[in-house]
């Protein structure tokens, strides 16, 4: 009986243990899973968009704003930016379409179908549509970069792929290998063009011109590397999702309402 | 107009941006460098496995592949958008793309080919270059010529038997380290489209082989052909001077010819049977594997295949350009005619092979839901038009051709010639 | 060595040295492998610089804001003061020293961006009011009746009352009647038979009942409407022929020279164009 410890002795004990214990304990700091995702790369700024399908109406200002704003000639037939419409109807079919990379918006029920004419789909036969704006992708493993056989496109520490329009040759490898269709010839440069996030204003602390032109919200850009960033906040907690993710090319644009039909 | 615009016809659901980029000028290239490669490997099967039927022309697919070579860089020179940029692939080579090896191997290639060529030529250029310091007067085309000689001898005018010993094995060492760069030289092609995971038709582990194995049955048509026309010409010729002239050697000399040019063509042609084989089991596996695993890209790529293109494929490629030369080939007692036939439709479905890549790869959308269709510009009418159309295709096939008529000048292509 | 053997591998390697020389000089000292390693990191670093210094030229609506303060105050919360300034205007760039004006599209085609009504379930565009721009007064600017800064319904150009008779008729049925209008000799002509009488005239209503008579509206501003042409400017006006009105003949009415009908140049009377200044 006399073995046993007095109750004095042991709260004595305890107390000593445990302090020593909260010492070392201290030193480890407990990371939120956000601020691991900022810490991942040096650089203070790692620049994602967000895109909010049920947002988008198809208006196509960003579009416009954005060939005013990066000097890709009006009327060419290609864009940085476009928006896609999705028709799908209740007997299965699927319509798309992007007239004028929606540049115009869209201002009329009839789906474009190219040399095949259009198509008008009566309301009543519609089971959902949508409207998707899509834009380059900014990969973290951008196949386009790895095929320039020149250094010509590559991707900045702050995630922007960029093209170097004085040493492009102008071979259209990454214009091939762009799994989703960014990338086109510059009809004035004759070198590969594809969206750069509006990088001569994201640096100068303005919105893009797209994101800025949206009335709607739909397209929002942000820093992936300060987790008080509304986009970052938006991809770390809500579900997004991304397009062709079965590449592996590490996509920076993320999309809300990414519907099945997609492409 | 974007650069593509003008030759693309977009069908349902196709990207804003989505054009067909690499139009004729990329269907040429693999087939050019396929005929170089072809030719280069006909000709180290003598150099280096001693095949002797295939001494006559030996040489003569040798110079044929120099020739081809300048021919091969041309049709990336007119694609390029900014082709006064071209040599950044030399200077700043980013070698995680295919299109980077272009630089390295074709250099390589070049180097080899033309050490080659000088080490079989040597004797040719030294005697030559003797011959003509020797004569007092000489005209202004041989004094041209003596230059050339004179410098091609890089100054060495050694033709001892020791020194000719050195030139055959110098020949053998080059001819063998050549078939694998010359392989390479076509396998990056196909690796160009082959790793490009984007495209739902090139993406493939097989299609480096694929272009390697028809690229050597081309460049061995090719050359079967090259070969018949010129020994039809030499033969029309002698039978002109001998009208003139009715000499007796002629006739012989006639007969000789004839005989020579059978076993060649006979021992060439079991080559080119043996790759043809082996290129389309390849070709067909390909498509039952995509037809039997059906992902995703599957319904598009059949609607392409077996409804758009269904003549190109399986008509012409696979019908015409492999099937019937088969035939003509296995069927015994082979003919000069036939042979001609049949290289003929074997070029044909090499040439159909590129263009069903090339062009076939960008005739669906990357959404799967559309169709691009190819326009190829006829009638130029402008430089655009003019340098990726047919015309653009023509000066590229007929380029070589030219140079090829020029070579021969300097490296006498057949084993008796007499100078001109 | 001696051997002629190595002779063109001596002459290869000239060549390489020769290509060699060529690249110091010809590739620049900023190009190199970068971040990201040699896969994504090839590059000339002076090319992200060269992208920095595209000029801007969407300044956003603050910037507006600071002159033009009785828009923004005009501009009722919901729902137009969601899109900004530039998006019909067009980027402002250094406005107002280059460009001095920016211009008003007044087409169609620019309300009709969400204004078709598009029922599109799952989609923000069900929720925007819209028309069917065929049926819906076609080939009339939009303009006309709704005020772009104050698009709500209760604003409209015309009362309420008179917004229940508003019809514009088309020009069929000025056709009935005015058939001189419409002959080749002196009717209205090319490129101006595009446009709707009632687009100047106003709506026909039950005219010749009610109204008696169509306006005739002479002032220039109706016609700068179109013919305003401005630096920088990319609306669907592109291409139109347009004056500077600031140089142009200013405070004189433009049908003083121009047949508002028949406003070919050719067709100008010349001999009242030598009494005023040109610009």
């Amino acid at each position: 009986m006399t073995d046993a410890i007095s109750r004095r002795d042991f709260l004595k004990k305890t107390t000593i243990a445990v302090a020593g214990v909260l010492v070392p304990v201290a030193a480890f700091e407990i990371l939120s899973p956000d601020r691991v995702q900022a810490l991942k790369t040096g650089d203070p700024v790692r620049w994602a968009f967000v895109v909010d399908t049920y947002k988008c109406v198809g208006c196509g200002f960003c579009v416009k704003a954005c060939k005013l704003e990066n000097e890709v000639p009006y009327d060419a037939n290609a864009s940085r930016t476009w928006v896609e419409r999705y028709v799908l109807t209740k007997d299965g079919g699927f319509h798309a379409d992007s007239p004028m990379a929606g540049r115009d918006g869209y201002s009329s029920p009839d789906i474009d179908l190219n040399e095949s004419g259009s198509l008008y789909i009566p309301p009543e036969d519609i089971d959902k549509a949508f409207f998707v704006p899509k834009l380059c992708n900014q990969c973290e493993k951008p196949p386009c970069v790895q095929v320039c056989p020149v250094g010509a496109t590559f991707r900045t520490p702050d995630g922007v792929v960029l093209v170097d329009r004085t040493w492009c040759i102008g071979c259209g490898y990454c214009i091939m290998a762009c799994p989703y269709g960014a990338r086109f010839f510059h009809p004035v440069y004759h070198t590969a063009e594809k969206c750069t996030f509006c990088y001569h204003r994201i640096t100068k602390g303005l919105k893009s011109a797209c994101v800025q032109a949206c009335p709607f919200g739909a397209r929002q850009l942000g820093n992936l590397n300060d987790p008080n960033d509304p986009v970052a906040r938006v991809i770390n907690t809500e579900r997004v999702g991304v397009l062709r993710k079965e590449y592996g090319t590490k996509p920076q644009v993320f999309y809300i309402g990414l519907d099945r039909e997609v492409r | 107009m974007i650069p593509g615009e003008l030759w693309t016809l977009k069908d349902l659901f196709v990207l804003p941006n989505e054009y067909i980029y690499w139009s004729i000028q990329i269907v040429m290239y693999p087939f050019m460098t396929g005929l170089v490669a072809g030719s280069f490997v006909l000709s180290s099967l003598y150099h280096v496995f001693g095949i002797k039927q295939l001494k006559g022309i030996a040489s003569f697919a040798l110079v044929l592949c120099f020739a081809l070579l300048p021919a091969a860089m041309l049709p990336l020179v007119l694609h390029l958008q900014g082709p006064f940029r071209g040599i950044n692939v030399l200077m700043t080579p980013h070698f995680t793309s295919a299109i980077a090896a272009f630089g390295i191997v074709f250099s390589t290639y070049f180097a080899i080919v033309a050490s080659e060529l000088w080490f079989l030529y040597r004797k040719h250029f030294v005697e030559e270059s003797l011959f003509l310091k020797k004569k007092p007067h000489k005209t202004l085309t041989e004094r041209l010529l003596y230059v050339i000689f004179t410098v091609l001898t890089l100054g060495s005018f050694d033709i001892t038997q020791q020194a000719r010993h050195k030139d055959e094995k110098a020949i053998k060492v080059l001819a063998t380290v050549g078939i694998p760069v010359a392989l390479f030289l076509h396998g990056y092609a196909g690796f160009i489209f082959g790793s490009v995971k984007a495209n739902a038709l090139w993406m493939t582990p097989l299609m480096p082989v694929i272009f390697i194995m028809s690229a050597v049955v081309s460049g061995i048509a090719f050359c079967m052909l090259t070969y018949i026309v010129t020994m039809e010409i030499r033969k029309f010729l002698l039978f002109l001077a001998r009208r003139e002239q009715p000499q007796t050697h002629a006739l012989e000399r006639r007969e000789d010819i004839k005989s020579v040019e059978i076993g060649v063509i006979k021992m060439t042609s079991r080559y080119l049977l043996f790759f043809l084989v082996f290129a389309i089991s390849l070709e067909l596996l390909d498509l039952i594997f995509r037809g039997y695993t059906g992902i995703a890209s599957w319904d598009v790529l059949s609607s392409v295949l077996f409804g758009k293109d269904f003549t190109k494929i399986f008509v012409l490629q696979y019908g015409l350009g492999n099937l019937v030369p088969l035939i003509l080939f296995l069927i015994p007692g082979l003919t000069i005619r036939r042979t001609i036939v049949g290289v003929t439709l074997v070029l044909l479905g090499v040439f159909m092979m590129r263009w069903n890549v090339v062009i076939g790869g960008q005739a669906f959308s990357l959404t799967l839901a559309g169709y691009m269709e190819y326009l190829l510009p006829v009638i130029p009418h402008s430089w655009e038009t003019f340098k990726e159309g047919v015309t653009g295709a023509l000066t590229v096939l007929v380029v070589p051709l030219v140079l090829f008529y020029f070579y021969a000048k300097i490296f006498p292509v057949f084993p008796s010639s007499e100078s001109s | 060595m001696k051997s002629h053997v190595w002779r063109p591998l001596l002459v290869i390697i000239g060549l390489v040295i020769l290509l060699l020389v060529f690249r110091h000089f010809y590739v620049p000292q900023d190009f190199g492998v970068h971040e990201n390693g040699f896969t994504y990191g090839l590059y000339r670093t002076g090319a992200v610089e060269d992208w920095k210094k595209v000029t801007v030229k969407y300044q956003g609506e603050e910037s507006c804001k600071a002159c033009h303060r009785d828009v923004f105050e005009s501009r009722i919360l919901y729902p137009h003061k969601i899109i900004e300034c530039e998006n019909c205007h067009g980027p402002s760039g250094d406005h107002p020293t280059d460009p001095a004006k920016l211009p008003i599209d007044r087409s169609r085609e620019l309300c009709l961006r969400c204004h078709t009504k598009l029922r599109y379930p799952t989609s923000a565009r069900a929720g925007i009011v819209g028309i069917d721009p065929t049926t819906h007064n076609p080939g009339f600017e939009c303009s006309k009746c709704h005020k772009p800064h104050q698009p709500s319904v209760q604003f409209l150009r015309f009362s309420t009352e008179d917004w229940k008779h508003i019809e514009y008729r088309g020009r069929d049925y000025c056709q009935n009647c005015h058939k001189s209008e419409f002959d080749d000799e002196g009717g209205y002509a090319h490129p101006h038979a595009a446009i709707e009488c009632e687009s100047c005239h106003g709506p026909a209503r039950q005219h010749p009942a009610d109204p008696p008579k169509l306006a005739i509206d002479t002032t220039r501003e109706l016609c700068l409407g179109c013919h305003t042409r401005l630096p920088g400017s990319s609306t669907a006006h592109d291409g139109l022929k347009g004056v500077n009105p600031v140089g142009h003949n200013p405070g004189v009415e433009c049908v003083k020279c121009h047949n508002p009908h028949r406003p070919a140049l050719q067709l100008l009377d010349w001999t009242k164009v030598r009494s005023f200044e040109r610009s």
